[in-house]
């Protein structure tokens, strides 16, 4: 007897979650029209980043490829014409390719370029639909002049020796963030249950002292 | 011909092949399938003949189970042979209920043969049938009934002979 | 066809089938929203509104993929299989009474000709794996072959106390025999057995070990793919809703209602019964195999002896 009556009462608790989901469904996200916020330090795709003058970072020195445990990037150097400057060192990066199908995503180029070139950026969709359109040439990787690409990991990596002891830095906030830390200005009450899941911890006590700051 | 007439010959037709492959085939899955065929074939042939009931019937019984119990059959011994691995020991109990049954077939036969035939009118309705079941031919379907005992009995003895071993 | 000019007949028959068909289909849709809304999911809504192109996009996609038929098999058998289960359905469509006057044939002993039908549709299954010859589908086929044996004596001990309550074989006269209450409501033990028996006879869940994924791949139809793969899956649906629409015949008093009576009541009775199968397929898990057969043999086996035994002293009695 209470068999059967366990019978019905499933029938009713999925019956219940139907109904519900028809309705409004609370947890799915749709995905290609709604896109999930991304953790602070999520690392995709690789992006290069270029002087505030518009200047390529890079130097072509090679640490990335040589560190690159999976050789997941070429670089080919070049002497740096000196009337008509790419890079601001003596040579530049003629050639710069970075394999996505190969990467393994594990951030040791981030960490032994000298110059802060290469950061991983939030840039997730890499599907295409051929393996000649996952390499990415120069054009792809460095970002437009003037577009900071995103940087709180790069900052949060760097060692505390590192930093000579001043205060960590964030150079520049992720741009999502920013908008949600405006968003939050108006919706006090939403913005503390997000609050969790968008920063680590510390992070956004940092952004509320340098904005007094200015 | 009429069209009925063609119907009918076609399907005497695929009978007759049915049987030819259950003869000839040499595969056991299809000889079953021929079986079916002549099976379904003399089905639709009854219901031609205004026996729709009987038709039906044969469906039902004989392709719905029978057969399906013959490809079990040939599905779990797969190609060995049934009979070389049967112990026979036992085989003056499996006779003499053969025996029975013969005797109780014949005894059908005997019975059936002396009655009138089917009076089951033109439309040959199931409740005809029905009727004609319990009252005329009773007897014959009792005994038809034991016969089918009978064979259960003897299925149980020969797996229970089989099992103890 | 009973005096009926034979063009109108052939135009019955080719909607009649188009609707079942269609119903079919979309029945595949509504499997997977419904299997997505109760799991808490959105399930396919991307193809056109709601995702109802899906089914569409499905068959298309099933048409364009490789053939591919593994060495082993029997080339006969694996070919004509995949056909059995649709003809099974096709033909009983055609005995379907869906309304007062929409009813293709009306044979005298049309309920007998059903199970006679649903009989050999099984045969689609455990051919389906025997001509397979891999372990998977071979387990597959018996299951099936004992499952429908076992399952088609309940359901026909069910459909007899129905037929004995209507005093016809006819589907029709059934269906007019309830024209005043439902044999849902004065059979329910019948009812009730003919509901499990008729979840087994469609090898859906929780009865679905012929298919069972977890351990058999992909049960009697491991070996099948593209279009043949989709005669299967057409058949498994257009079975479901088949099964609903007996239902419906047998139990629920077909289109008679409350209110107009009329072909719309034997759909939304029979829609509900669609809805019905994937609500149940997505709230039990799978039976083992010996439960199943326990079940059948010494439960709804005796039950729907002494239920017609019931039922026929009340009808002499009563
Ligand atoms: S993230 Fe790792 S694998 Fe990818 S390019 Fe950089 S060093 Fe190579
Ligand atoms: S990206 Fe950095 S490490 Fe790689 S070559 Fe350029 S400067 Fe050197």
């Amino acid at each position: 007897m209470k068999g059967i009556f366990a019978l019905f009462k499933g029938l009713w608790i999925t019956l219940k979650h139907n109904v519900k989901n028809v309705a409004h469904n609370t947890f799915t996200v749709q995905y290609p029209d709604e896109k999930r916020d991304l953790p602070p330090r999520a690392r995709w795709a690789l992006r290069l980043q270029r002087h505030e003058d518009g200047l390529e970072r890079c130097i072509a020195c090679q640490l990335c490829a040589a560190i690159c445990p999976s050789e997941a990037i070429y670089i080919e150097g070049g002497e740096n014409p000196l009337d008509n400057p790419v890079s601001k060192g003596e040579r530049y990066a003629a050639v710069w390719m970075w394999d996505a199908a190969r990467c393994i995503y594990c951030g040791f180029c981030v960490e032994a370029c000298p110059d802060e070139v290469i950061v991983m950026s939030d840039v997730y969709e890499l599907a295409t639909d051929s393996r000649e359109k996952l390499i990415w040439d120069k054009d792809r990787l460095f970002v437009p002049p003037g577009v900071q690409p995103r940087q709180a990991w790069l900052g949060y990596y760097r060692r505390a020796e590192d930093l000579d002891g001043k205060p960590l830095e964030f150079p520049a906030r992720l741009h999502e963030k920013e908008m949600e830390y405006a968003r939050a200005k108006e919706e006090p009450k939403k913005f503390e249950e997000k609050k969790e899941f968008m920063f680590l911890e510390g992070e956004y006590e940092e952004l509320i002292k340098k904005e007094n700051r200015t | 011909m009429t069209l009925t007439a063609v119907i009918f010959t076609i399907f005497a037709l695929l009978g007759l092949w049915g049987a030819l492959v259950v003869l000839f085939a040499k595969r056991p899955v299809y000889n079953a399938l021929g079986l079916l065929l002549n099976f379904v074939s003399l089905a639709a042939m009854y219901i031609m003949l205004n026996a729709p009931f009987l038709g039906v019937i044969q469906i039902i019984v004989y392709s719905g189970a029978i057969v399906v119990f013959f490809l079990f059959v040939i599905m779990i011994l797969n190609l060995r042979d049934p009979l070389t691995d049967m112990d026979l020991s036992f085989k003056g109990l499996a006779a003499f209920i053969m025996m029975i049954a013969t005797l109780s077939l014949l005894g059908v036969y005997l019975y059936v043969i002396k009655l009138p035939s089917w009076k089951l009118g033109p439309e040959g309705s199931p409740a005809r049938l029905g009727e004609l079941l319990l009252t005329d031919y009773l007897i014959p379907f009792e005994l038809a009934s034991l016969l089918l005992l009978v064979a259960i009995v003897i299925a149980v003895v020969i797996g229970k002979k089989g099992e103890e071993q | 066809m009973s005096g009926q000019p034979l063009l109108i007949f052939a135009a019955k028959a080719v909607g009649i089938l188009a609707v079942v068909l269609t119903a079919a289909t979309y029945a595949t849709w509504a499997e997977r929203r419904v299997a997505a809304w109760i799991q808490d999911r959105i399930g396919p809504n991307k193809t056109g509104p709601f995702g109802l192109l899906q089914p569409i996009a499905d068959v298309l996609k099933l048409f364009f993929k490789e053939e591919i038929v593994p060495a082993p098999v029997d080339p006969v058998l694996h070919f004509i299989t995949p056909g059995i289960i649709m003809v099974g359905v096709i033909a009983a469509t055609a005995l379907i009474p869906f309304a007062e006057n929409l009813t293709l044939a009306d044979p005298p002993v049309g309920v007998l000709l059903l199970l006679g039908i649903s009989a050999l549709s099984g045969y689609s299954v455990i051919l389906a794996g025997m001509a397979s010859r891999t372990k998977y589908s071979l387990f597959g086929s018996l299951r099936a072959a004992a499952q429908v044996i076992s399952y088609e004596i309940p359901m026909a001990l069910a459909i007899a106390s129905v037929v004995l309550m209507a005093g016809s074989l006819s589907l029709v006269d059934i269906v007019k025999a309830q024209s005043h209450l439902p044999f849902a409501i004065t059979q329910p033990v019948a009812f009730i057995i003919y509901l499990i028996a008729v979840f087994a006879e469609t090898n859906r869940a929780p009865f679905d070990l012929p298919e069972a994924e977890s351990e058999l791949v992909g049960g009697y139809h491991t070996e099948y793919s593209s279009m043949r793969f989709a005669w299967f899956f057409a058949g498994e649906y257009a079975h479901v809703v088949i099964a609903s629409a007996l239902i419906t015949t047998f139990f629920l008093g077909g289109w008679y209602g409350p209110g107009p009576d009329g072909v719309w009541w034997f759909a939304i009775k029979t829609l509900f019964f669609v809805y019905f199968f994937l609500w149940v397929r997505w709230t039990y898990p799978r039976t083992r195999y010996d439960q199943l057969m326990k079940f059948a043999w010494k439960v709804l086996i005796p039950l729907g002896l002494l239920n017609i035994l019931i039922t026929a002293l009340i009808k002499i009695w009563g």
